[in-house]
C-alpha cells in the first residue's frame, strides 16, 4: 500500500454521504412475482402456484429473495465520483428479514454509505457503497441491501 | 418440495449443484424486469465499447441463481436471512454455471437454528466468478 491516501486526490461530492432519500414505492403484484420467478427458472410453488402458496406458511404468494432487484427505483443520491473509465458491481450484501408478499406496498430508501479507495497491484480502485432499505406497509424493514460498485481506470 | 431439518445437517454437507446456462434471451428477459438498466447486458455493441467481449450476465441474476439454490434446499419451513457475495469475474451467456454451497456452521442462537453456508457459482473452467456466504434458519423436527 502506498503511504499517500488515494482518497485525497479523488474528487466526489462528500456532502451527500449518509443522507437518506426516498427512492420509490412499489406494489408487489402476482404478475411481477411470477414473471421474475420464471426469468430465474424458479420452480418453488411458494412463488408460482397461488393455491399451494395460499395453503403454505405465508398464506399467499411470496416473492423470491432476489425480487428486490426487479423493483425500479429512482436513481437516488449520486456522489459523482470522478475516477476511472469503467465500473462494475463488486459485491452485494443482503439481509432478508421477512419475505415480500403479493399485495405488499414496498417503500425504498437509499443512501450512499461510504466512498473509499484501495490501491493494490492492479492500481487504484474506488468503491461506492450504497445502502437501500425496503419497508412494507406495516413499516417493517423486509430487505436491506448494501451494494458496492467499483470504478477502475482500465487505461492504466 | 422436500424439507430439510436442522437435525439432519452436518458440517461439510454439500448442497447442489443447481445448474444454470443463461442464454442471451434469458438475460434480456431478466433485465426487462430488473432495475439493472445498463445496456451492457442487452447490447453487444455497448458491452464491447466498454472493453468486454460481449454481453455479460448481470451480477443480480447470478445472485438470484444462488438464492434459488439456497431457498430450494431450505424448503418451505426454512428461511434465508442473509447473503453476501463478491463478484470476482465476468459471467457470460453460454457459461455452464454450477450453483453450490457447503455447510460451514450450525448452531442454535436465541432459539433459532442458524446454519451458515459457503455459497458459490463455479463455471465450466472451474473458476468461481461469484462467491459468498449465506445464513439460513432451519426448523427442527417436531
Amino acid at each position: 500500500m502506498s503511504s499517500i491516501d488515494p482518497m485525497d486526490s479523488i474528487e466526489f461530492d462528500r456532502s451527500i454521504i449518509g443522507v437518506v432519500h426516498d427512492v420509490g414505492y412499489h406494489e408487489v403484484t402476482e404478475e411481477q412475482v411470477i414473471g421474475f420467478a420464471n426469468a430465474i427458472g424458479e420452480t418453488n410453488p411458494l412463488y408460482l402456484d397461488k393455491d399451494a402458496a395460499n395453503d403454505g406458511p405465508y398464506g399467499s404468494l411470496i416473492a423470491p429473495p432476489a425480487y428486490y432487484t426487479s423493483i425500479r427505483l429512482e436513481p437516488g443520491p449520486d456522489p459523482k465520483v470522478k475516477f476511472g473509465t469503467t465500473g462494475f458491481n463488486a459485491s452485494q450484501h443482503c439481509e432478508f428479514y421477512e419475505p415480500m408478499k403479493v399485495g405488499d406496498t414496498i417503500k425504498a430508501k437509499a443512501q450512499v454509505a461510504r466512498v473509499y479507495a484501495k490501491t493494490g497491484r492492479t492500481g487504484t480502485l474506488v468503491f461506492t457503497v450504497r445502502r437501500t432499505t425496503y419497508s412494507n406497509q406495516h413499516d417493517r424493514v423486509v430487505t436491506m441491501v448494501e451494494s458496492s460498485f467499483v470504478l477502475r481506470d482500465m487505461s492504466q | 418440495m422436500s424439507q430439510v431439518y436442522f437435525e439432519d445437517i452436518q458440517l461439510g454437507d454439500d448442497i447442489g449443484p443447481l445448474v444454470k446456462e443463461p442464454t442471451k434471451e434469458q438475460i434480456r428477459s431478466f433485465v426487462s424486469l430488473s432495475e439493472a438498466s445498463n445496456s451492457r447486458f442487452t447490447s453487444e455493441e455497448v458491452a464491447q465499447s466498454e472493453g468486454l467481449r460481449g454481453i455479460i450476465v448481470p451480477g443480480n441474476m447470478s445472485m438470484a441463481f444462488l438464492t434459488q439454490l439456497i431457498t430450494d434446499w431450505a424448503g418451505e419451513k426454512g428461511q434465508i436471512t442473509s447473503l453476501e457475495v463478491n463478484f470476482r469475474r465476468m459471467v457470460e451467456p453460454g457459461d455452464r454455471l454450477e450453483c453450490k454451497a457447503t455447510v460451514t456452521d450450525a448452531e442454535t442462537v436465541d432459539g433459532q437454528n442458524m446454519v451458515t453456508l459457503d455459497a458459490f457459482i463455479e463455471n465450466q473452467k472451474g473458476e468461481r466468478p461469484v462467491q459468498g456466504t449465506a445464513k439460513v434458519i432451519l426448523s427442527a423436527k417436531e
